[in-house]
């Protein structure tokens, strides 16, 4: 990951990992231009279940007084959105086991992209009311970084 | 072979740990002083927030969302809230609208003037 494009940089990797280690309840039906898992609100229609990962905010303090590094906290949020509480909970369990597990591999963990001291700070439900209504899994966490 | 025996006798302990109570009551009092100035001070943020004020688009209406925002201290936390159970959407969004973060964003924006508020107060001295 690259000093200067940190917020693109996490959000494609959370992306990549996620595509890469959850399985898609539909992949046999998904067609080729319908996202499972997407960096931004889709404004298209979707098909669920689907999953939305996106850097939401950045806070950095300098190293040192004199020093023009500075340590990043990354907040991140991702959203799982289903028909289903049962296919929410299974997805969001299986992208949290994904976080967690992903942290120290130096090839394509979170350290690799200089991602570390990753945390999830709230993971929480919010439904929609009615029958046809989404239910959807919020979860909160962050990496810190250090830009140089 | 005679036993030396040492004893000794610390004098004023009574009075060090009056002291340190009242130190600790006086912090406790200024920092609670505080907790309650950044809490109103994230409550007015919050409503700013609501009414557009800030980076985030209005969600005013009828009010009822404005007006319902509300804050509580209860000993060294201090909370800022709303018992609308509309709120959550409006907060992180829906499959209809997009997330608004009045709180999360308002808490983000001050994190550094609260923790000043705060110190502040603490530093304070009383006569």
């Amino acid at each position: 990951m690259n000093a200067g494009s940190e917020f693109k940089d996490t959000a494609l990797w959370l992306r990549n990992l996620i595509l890469s280690g959850c399985t898609d309840p539909i992949s046999g039906t998904r067609a080729s231009n319908e996202k499972f898992v997407m960096t931004s609100w889709p404004q298209r229609e979707v098909r669920f279940p689907y999953v939305t990962v996106e850097v939401t905010g950045m806070s950095a303090d300098k190293m040192g007084m004199a020093s023009e590094s500075a340590l990043m906290s990354l907040p991140f949020e991702v959203n799982v959105w289903s028909q289903s509480t049962a296919q929410r909970d299974s997805l969001a369990a299986q992208i949290i086991y994904l976080l967690r597990n992903n942290r120290l591999n130096t090839a394509s963990g979170a350290v690799s992209q200089g991602l570390f001291d990753w945390r999830i700070n709230n993971a929480f439900n919010l439904d929609e009311e009615g029958k046809r209504g989404v239910h959807r899994k919020v979860i909160e966490g962050e990496y810190k970084f250090i830009s140089m | 072979m005679a036993k030396n025996n040492m004893s000794f006798t610390i004098k004023g302990i009574e009075s060090v740990n009056k002291y340190l109570d009242l130190q600790n009551n006086e912090f406790t009092m200024k920092a609670k002083k505080g907790i309650n100035n950044a809490t109103l001070f994230m409550l007015g943020e919050v409503k700013q927030s609501i009414a557009g004020r800030r980076a985030e688009p209005a969600s005013v209406d009828t009010g009822r969302f404005l007006n319902s925002v509300n804050s509580e201290v209860d000993a060294l936390v201090g909370k800022v809230f709303t018992n609308l159970n509309y709120a959550l959407f409006l907060e992180y969004g829906s499959t209809k609208l997009k997330a608004r973060k009045h709180f999360n964003n308002s808490l983000r924006r001050n994190k550094n003037k609260v923790q000043n508020i705060i110190s502040s107060a603490i530093k304070k001295k009383t006569v």
